[in-house]
């Protein structure tokens, strides 16, 4: 089945040419096939068959269907579903189950989507590349050879590679973004506060958001619908952000700047009109979002002592070797790096050379995006700094693989929405993803602009 | 300066030689080496539980002593994926409290992260105020009294430097046979203020007469339910010890105490133990301890990190916490995300100290009886309702030692009192018109209790307990008695020759017999004019 936008779908299964139970066939038998990508931690095939029944049966008895009836979603795996695994790709958490749903989950059940699977991720969502999950890489459909990007990696390659209609991911500094960007697909990252965290296993709590990652815009337009909204276990949800926003275009590489310059001029050719911005402080957002993320991450990691879930060292013999040496063998290298970063900036006598200081910058470049967009609708940029990867090509270096997070963290920082959305491919034959980011609450224009481009340049 | 003579004293014969060459050479000056050796600074930390059905950030119960592990919800036990609701009860008892505690409310406060690990601690963080706390700058008046001796007491005040909200931890149980603990997580995440006081106190009974003050206080405000023996309102004390002149001495931190007395006892045996320690030579480390309440010495309490680094940092899941007045909350706020102070400081009750006072001015009545009135729940209501028009010193000694001797003998919850003031105040009246006789006084209130829907008059007559008015019944049961006890009367006329003891023995005799066998429905001093009239005739 080649793919088809959802509301094409949809007009199937409101005709009954087609049954959910044959779409999620179909899904399930890609996701076998692909197997070899390494995408999916778990596959819910017994529980998906019996909810596309239960739907179909929905459907013959002429009940009221839901918004995403039929939608066929896949969940990156640090978001929480009742009574299934919630292993955030670390050996942590390797056999932990969540005891609840996430409100997300609840959201998209509740509109009658299909959920397949959890699908793979950098540990705890801290990597680019997929590299750091604790259950090996998932490969990018485009080239196998090349990284996915992250850390929704698997988010973005169960899109690609068909084995889903949708897919949801979490962005802390770019992570359903630039995926989306190194595996051809559309990322929307919503304004910090449109989606409730509520059951998503928090990295750096005031950053992560979660968003989704699809073929089309109309796709994420609907599922971001479904999925945003206040929700009163989230009590920074539908909380009103100043608007602010960011780019830079240093380091950047000459084919993807050839590339977007001339969707840019495109653009304007349809009616646009073009204003160069300056966002004075943005060349901090990188040193700012890695200080602030890995302060979070180290108090939000701190729960995984091996007490009461999770990975408990059985050589362990007393209270503090059992932490130690949990918490030493249950995370990898890169959470574990950002744990002592995090753990550094916040001790005493640092704080405010470090963490305070940061805040501060994260106001200034806040109130320059909140600048911007009182001249602009939309702030255009490259996705990624870089074409995509291959495997190892920067796992050893993390200077390296955080600059890849260049032209995604601003976002973040600022808390506003952005997408990312296919521009073509280069003449290596990798894709190149465009950055459209919009004031806060203000999902449609983004939308709107994104759907605008798909017509005019992709289709 | 209290505390000061105290240790003097003990260490006077240690020191003699010492002293009395400090006396030599100052004896032209009016030196007290007692006094003046030694000064000691002691502040608290005040940990209350907040009186709410569910904690700060979650919905389980806080009921005490449930089976261990019932009242935990997946937030409680840090369930990844799991976000804090703020509690807006518990918000607003803190804006009660602070506010009787004079303190200045914070428009904005804000909730941290204290890091730590420890095994009772499931986030591995502990949510609180550490830097934008509730409140500010308070004052409180209290009165320092000793129970031994009521005639020496003081006012002083203490100054409140903030309040805050925080979570309170779970709870360890260690098991000793298998070499093991145990986690207890109905505990966690229940709302605690934290009350940190200036270093304001100078030893044990001003800091206990505090804490006493405050617990009152707190129940006063239905806030805290000030049970320190079921922890919900545990003292920390930092006490340190300096010459004068000199500038403060290192400080420990006494932790836990869990009795006013404790409070007392604790930081007086730290404080002498300082001393010692410093006139020894030694020096006082910077550390944590533990009171042993049965030997009365406090203890190092091992610590690992000596220097904990608690790495605050501001809680990015909770936004800040707001409080206007009706009048300057800004257009376009939505109610529902702001605290609107005026109706929670309408009607704060008076603080203990002020009514303390008031009733030691308005009727003259001793510090005791006035400690009495106020700190026994709801009493005060009771004495304030029925006052007017009657006798105040006379009313308290009828509702110390006539009405709350019966009252506590039933378990009785004088907030919830289950029988009209009215009617308290006509058995007072009866008493003090001698309708009823002393004798009778608490059997009518203990029917009073009985039959709370019948006015204390209505028992008295059913019941027959009033006083015999016809002197002709009167007279007639004591000629009785004379008859049946002649060796009394033969005493009796030994007795006047003899002084006052000699008579009033006999007379007594012949009262009392008479009073038992009418059921006490007589006034004796009725009874005594009658039997002096017969035995003169004699």
């Amino acid at each position: 089945m080649t793919y088809k936008p959802y509301h094409e779908l949809r007009r199937s299964l409101n005709e009954g040419t087609i049954t959910c139970r044959e779409v999620v066939e179909h899904y399930l038998n890609v996701i076998q096939q692909t197997a070899h990508l390494n995408i999916y931690l778990s596959v819910f095939t017994k529980r998906a068959i019996e909810k596309a029944d239960l739907l179909d049966m929905k459907r013959h008895k002429g009940a009221p269907l839901g918004k995403l009836f039929g939608m066929c979603i896949s969940i990156k795996d640090n978001i929480a579903i009742k009574e299934e695994r919630l292993t955030c790709g670390s050996k942590m958490l390797e056999n932990y189950t969540s005891l609840f749903n996430a409100t997300v989950v609840e959201r998209l059940e509740r509109e009658d989507a299909l959920i397949l699977g959890k699908v793979n991720m950098d540990e705890f969502a801290m990597g680019s590349s997929n590299e750091t999950s604790a259950f090996g890489a998932t490969k990018n459909f485009i080239n196998e050879d090349y990284v996915p990007g992250g850390s929704s990696g698997g988010s973005a390659v169960a899109v690609s590679s068909g084995t889903c209609m949708v897919a949801l991911g979490t962005d802390t500094g770019g992570s359903v973004r630039q995926p989306a960007s190194f595996c051809n697909v559309i990322g929307l990252k919503p304004t910090y506060g449109r989606v409730s965290r509520y059951g998503l296993v928090a990295f750096a709590s005031s950053f992560d958001q979660i968003g989704v990652l699809s073929h089309s815009a109309s796709d994420a337009a609907l599922v971001s619908e479904v999925i945003s909204g206040y929700d009163e276990r989230d009590s920074t949800s539908s909380q009103s952000v100043v608007p602010s926003y960011s780019i830079h275009l240093d380091d950047l590489n000459v084919e993807i700047r050839c590339l977007i310059e001339a969707k840019l001029e495109a653009l304007q050719s349809r009616g646009a009109t073009l204003v160069p911005i300056s966002l004075p402080h943005i060349s901090y957002s990188l040193a700012t979002y890695y200080i602030l993320t890995t302060a979070e991450a180290s108090s939000n990691l701190a729960r995984y002592d091996g007490v009461r879930y999770g990975y408990r060292d059985k050589e362990a013999s007393d209270l503090m070797s059992m932490y130690v040496q949990s918490r030493n063998k249950g995370f990898g290298k890169e959470v574990k790096r950002r744990i002592m970063l995090g753990t550094y900036v916040l001790s005493s006598g640092y704080y405010d050379a470090y963490f305070k200081k940061a805040q501060q910058v994260r106001r200034l470049i806040r109130d320059d995006f909140m600048k911007v967009f009182e001249k602009v609708d939309v702030v255009v940029s490259p996705t990624s700094p870089s074409f995509p990867f291959k495997f190892g090509e920067k796992a050893s270096n993390p200077i390296d693989m955080y600059l890849a997070d260049t032209f995604t963290v601003g976002v973040n920082l600022a808390g506003i929405p952005a997408v990312s959305i296919p521009a073509g491919l280069g003449t290596n034959g990798l894709p190149v993803g465009i950055q459209f980011m919009g004031k806060a609450y203000d999902e449609q224009t983004i939308l709107n602009m994104c759907h605008f481009f798909e017509t005019h340049f992709i289709a | 300066m209290v505390y000061s003579n105290r240790i003097s004293l003990r260490r006077l014969c240690r020191l003699s030689f010492l002293v009395s060459r400090h006396n030599r050479h100052y004896s032209n000056l009016s030196y007290n080496p007692r006094e003046q050796e030694w000064r000691s600074v002691v502040g608290l930390e005040i940990h209350a539980q907040i009186q709410s059905e569910s904690k700060l950030f979650s919905g389980a119960s806080t009921k005490y002593a449930g089976s261990t592990n019932t009242q935990v919800s997946i937030f409680d036990a840090a369930i990844p994926g799991t976000l804090p609701v703020l509690n807006r009860h518990i918000v607003e008892a803190g804006i009660r409290t602070a506010a009787a505690l004079g303190c200045k409310l914070s428009q904005m406060s804000k909730f941290d992260r204290k890091h730590y690990f420890y095994a009772d601690l499931p986030a591995g963080y502990q949510i609180t105020q550490q830097r934008h706390p509730l409140a500010r700058n308070g004052k409180v008046k209290y009165l320092v009294y000793n129970t031994d001796n009521w005639n020496k007491y003081s006012w002083k005040t203490a100054s409140i430097i903030q309040l805050q909200l925080e979570q309170d931890s779970g709870k360890s149980l260690h098991d000793a046979d298998q070499n093991r603990s145990l986690i207890d997580l109905n505990r966690a995440g229940v709302g605690l203020m934290e009350i940190v006081t200036a270093p304001d106190f100078t030893d044990g009974e001003e800091a206990s007469s505090f804490v006493r003050e405050l617990v009152l206080m707190l129940r006063r405000l239905e806030t805290c339910s000030g049970r320190m023996e079921e922890g919900a309102l545990r003292v920390d004390a930092n006490i340190s010890v300096h010459r004068p002149g000199e500038p403060l001495g290192v400080r420990t931190e006494v932790k836990n105490l869990n009795s006013v007395k404790s409070v007392g006892r604790a930081i007086d045996y730290e404080i002498k133990r300082q001393i010692g320690e410093l006139e020894s030579g030694r020096e006082i480390v910077n550390e944590t301890r533990s009171f042993d309440a049965q030997s009365g010495q406090t203890i190092a309490m091992r610590d690992k990190e000596k220097l904990q680094d608690y790495r605050f940092m501001p809680e990015p899941n909770l936004l800040p916490v707001f409080l206007y007045d009706s009048k300057s909350v800004p257009m376009g706020v939505d109610p529902a995300n702001v605290i609107i102070t005026d109706h929670l400081l309408q009607g704060l009750p008076s603080s203990p100290s002020k009514s303390y006072e008031r009733i030691h001015d308005d009727h003259k009545i001793s510090i005791r009886n006035c400690v009495i009135l106020v700190n026994e729940d709801g009493l005060l209501k009771i004495f304030d309702e029925i006052v007017e028009r009657r006798d105040a010193k006379a009313l308290i000694n009828f509702l110390i030692a006539d009405f709350l001797g019966v009252a506590h003998a039933r378990d009785i919850n004088l907030l919830q009192c289950p029988v009209p003031f009215r009617h308290i105040a006509e058995v007072f009246d009866m008493k003090t018109n001698r309708y009823i006789s002393n004798d009778n006084v608490t059997q009518v209130l203990e029917l009073m209790f009985d039959f709370p829907n019948k006015t204390p008059g209505e028992i008295v007559k059913e019941k027959e307990l009033e006083n015999i008015q016809d002197l002709e019944v009167l007279q007639a049961e004591c000629e009785k008695t004379l008859l049946k006890h002649p060796n009394v009367v033969q005493r009796w006329k030994v007795g006047q020759q003899k002084e006052k003891k000699g008579r009033q023995d006999p007379m007594l005799k012949l009262v009392n017999t008479t009073m038992t066998a009418l059921n006490n429905r007589a006034n004796p001093l009725v009874l005594i004019s009658i039997f002096e009239k017969l035995l003169s005739k004699k």
